[in-house]
């Protein structure tokens, strides 16, 4: 067992830039349905979808091939990865609800294959032979990705990770979820707001490359960011989001950037913020979706991929919580190369 | 040093058996599972372009009478509540209170796609223009976000045994139940948790019986592993459970009779841009069985039992069986498939090979299997047809996943002398 400083030493990330209004079809009541319910619960009208442009993104798998590449680059792995360290590179990728291809109506069996499956494509573009799954997990699927790339660094049993996945907009999921998580707003004591009239959200395709700080070391590869930290706590034994673990903990470390919002609903990351704030009043604290689209799954990822293109050196503390029980805790710090 | 980690209990759930015990039983009696047309309907049969009867083994009933049991424990979910009629029984065989998955010292690991949603009711809703429609057919709500999370389940399944760590769910397609126990044996051998529970099982959906039929590997006429004969795979649904535990943590009351001496996982490349495992190739599974091997520091010519994956696919059996001819071939191993007798239990056929090997190891046999054909693709290799004997010191199971995996397993018997 090698205990080792995780760092991410590249990332990439491609968003949707075709943007559209939603708007019920009219000849589909299912949705009329929903989008009414939504409306009268949360008070959104208008739900701005950035979805991926055939014409400069492709389609998802698209997406997530040059959003990977990207990565791989920004690591300096790209055309690197030799037959020596091939079974030493793996990947863990995830999406955001299995297999939801078959929702764009084409029933094409190659799309359901790589989206159920496993993009088997990214492993073949880059000579990839070593540990590669897919995670089943939602909007806290990077931290798992997370927790998993550096139990198996941290074994032995790999030396590079790559973690990321894509989110994709189903009218149908988007706002079934939108239902279900303000039912657990209210199971968790957090007030819905109908402030807000609109709501953006933007399919995106991202990833991250995890080595640990030894393998970069070899490669002479400058480590943009070193995970410290990374904790999940239960909310089982949590009557209301006031009393979750995970917003009332001191950190070891001065920390000097919070971010907070990763579910979407601004009541909660409120909330975040004002538990956030008692903890660490002196640090800048971000909400990721109040003025920037909700990525859903890859929001914290967003979150390191702007970091990286950061010059500051901060110690930063990225909070998530989710209705499948769980909060995160992650603490990075910020290598700028001088 | 890395521990030595054991596995300590086992449960199942499928339409071939419902229990560990039952398991074992009837392929002592050589028995095969009941399969069932998947299209009982015509008119879905030719909708969907079937011109055969596919068959399955989808574990209607029991997940009926499953949901009945645990419906006063506030279990709704008739997957969640085979999942814990598992994770009981795999309790019980490991002398654990239940209270133990709460511990922060423990935790669970799912080898599987995860939650699924029904096809047919998507289908529906493309047609269910009427507003009545939303009122009258409640299958509808399947299409509902919790119809597709798996947070869905896993949330019901931790609130249920009140666990404090989150369920990590990890896919690779049939070889998901093996690819499952590593980041579970890295987090025992790292000290991270005392106890890991993996779970591993696939629902038998619409939507898979399409998605493999659209890659043509349902079995039209007969699914006979390592056999000429056989035209595809027959899915079943299946649940397994292993509890495993460090040797050394282990209490007197245990004397486990094997470790998991080694575990390889990799994926093969294929030259196209988009692969799939039909075209894993021999020289793979090759590598992954000598990665192992090495991996151990034990030679092929040790390895007295080989459980391989054999699904009933032709090209994947045929790959399989060159890879073991190739570096087995100066040795006695016996080989022994039960997929045929149990049906193609997808993710979770790795974890029955599992539950199979303790039994094979606590009890010096191995279990004899069937086959209605003709095995004509394993030349001379031994495979095993009556019940025997064995004193097994190595024991090798391989699994192959559709996306590619390969994950081979190398069992070792413990010498309490």
């Amino acid at each position: 067992m090698i205990s080792y400083p995780i760092s991410i030493s590249g990332s990439g990330l491609v968003e949707g830039t075709r943007q559209r209004l939603f708007v019920p079809r009219l000849d589909n009541q299912y949705e009329q349905v929903l989008y009414e319910q939504v409306e009268k619960k949360s008070g959104i009208k208008f739900w701005n979808v950035n979805q991926f442009d055939k014409e400069h993104e492709g389609g998802h798998l698209d997406a997530a091939s040059k959003a990977f590449e990207d990565a791989i680059k920004s690591a300096g792995l790209y055309r690197k990865i030799n037959k020596k360290l091939s079974s030493r590179v793996g990947v863990v990728y995830f999406n955001m609800y299995g297999p939801t291809s078959f929702m764009n109506k084409e029933f094409q069996v190659k799309e359901m294959y790589q989206s159920d499956v496993f993009p088997a494509f990214l492993l073949n573009n880059h000579n990839i032979t070593g540990y590669s799954i897919r995670l089943r997990s939602e909007r806290n699927s990077l931290f798992q990705g997370l927790e998993l790339a550096k139990t198996l660094i941290q074994s032995g049993e790999l030396d590079v990770v790559v973690v990321g996945g894509v989110f994709q907009t189903y009218s149908y999921l988007y706002l079934t979820e939108m239902l279900a998580s303000l039912q657990w707003q209210e199971t968790t004591k957090v007030k819905v707001n109908k402030s807000k009239d609109h709501y953006d959200i933007t399919e995106s395709a991202g990833f991250i490359v995890i080595e640990s700080g030894n393998a970069s070391d070899k490669r002479q590869q400058y480590q943009k960011l070193t995970i410290q930290e990374l904790s999940s706590y239960s909310m089982l034994s949590c009557p209301s989001l006031l009393d979750a673990a995970s917003l009332n903990i001191q950190f070891n470390q001065d920390i000097d950037h919070c971010y907070f919002g990763l579910h979407g609903r601004s009541e909660v990351s409120q909330v975040e913020r004002m538990l956030l704030k008692d903890m660490y009043p002196t640090a800048d604290h971000t909400d990721v979706t109040l003025d920037s689209p909700d990525l859903v799954n890859l929001n914290a990822l967003n979150i390191f991929h702007q970091s990286i293109s950061n010059n500051l050196t901060s110690n930063n503390l990225i909070h998530s919580i989710d209705r499948d029980g769980c909060a995160w805790n992650l603490t990075f710090t910020n290598n700028h190369k001088n | 040093m890395l521990s030595q980690v054991v596995v300590t209990g086992t449960g199942c759930l499928s339409d071939y058996a419902k229990t560990t015990p039952e398991l074992v039983e009837k392929l002592i009696q050589g028995e095969f599972v009941d399969l069932q047309p998947v299209f009982e309907n015509k008119m879905l049969k030719s909708m969907f372009g079937f011109e055969h009867d596919v068959k399955y083994a989808p574990l209607q009933e029991t997940r009926k009478l499953l949901l009945k049991q645990y419906k006063n424990k506030q279990i709704k979910n008739e997957k969640v509540a085979a999942l814990v009629n598992v994770t009981e029984q795999v309790l019980a065989e490991a002398n654990l209170q239940q209270d133990v998955l709460a511990s922060e010292r423990t935790r669970v690991f799912w080898g599987s796609s995860g939650n699924h949603p029904d096809l047919f009711s998507f289908i529906k809703e493309l047609h269910g223009n009427e507003k009545i429609d939303l009122l009258l057919n409640k299958k509808i709500t399947d299409l509902h976000a919790d119809s597709f999370r798996n947070d869905t389940l896993t949330k019901v399944y931790s609130d249920y045994f009140k666990l404090m760590n989150p369920i990590l769910t990890v896919s690779s397609a049939c070889s998901s139940a093996l690819n499952a126990m590593i980041p579970a044996i890295a987090m025992l051998n790292s000290g991270a948790i005392d106890r890991a529970l993996v779970l591993s099982w696939q629902e038998v959906s619409k939507f898979d019986i399409l998605f493999m039929s659209g890659l043509n590997i349902m079995a039209k006429s007969a699914s006979y592993p390592f056999s000429k004969d056989s035209d595809g795979l027959m899915p079943a649904y299946g649940v397994a459970g292993v509890m495993l535990e460090r040797r050394q943590d282990v209490g007197a009351e245990h004397t486990p009779k094997f470790i998991i001496k080694a575990m390889s996982s990799r994926r093969a490349l294929s030259g196209s841009a988009h692969s799939a495992s039909l075209d894993v190739s021999f020289r793979s599974i090759t590598q992954s069985m000598q990665n192992v091997l090495d991996k151990a520091g034990v030679s092929a010519e040790e390895v007295d039992l080989i459980y391989p994956h054999g699904n009933g696919i032709t090209a994947s059996d045929q790959s399989e069986i060159s890879a073991i001819s190739q570096l087995f071939s100066n040795n006695k191993a016996q080989i022994v498939s039960y997929t045929e007798q149990t049906g193609y239990l997808l993710s979770a056929s790795g974890g029955f090979d599992l539950i199979l090997a303790k039994d094979a190891f606590e009890n010096n046999r191995i279990l004899p299997m069937k086959s209605k054909g003709s095995l004509d693709l394993t030349k001379d290799l031994n495979f095993v047809f009556k019940e025997s004997k064995a004193n097994i010191k190595y024991l090798l199971k391989n699994s192959i996943g559709i996306d590619g995996s390969i994950v081979s397993c190398l069992l070792e018997r413990i010498d309490h002398d």
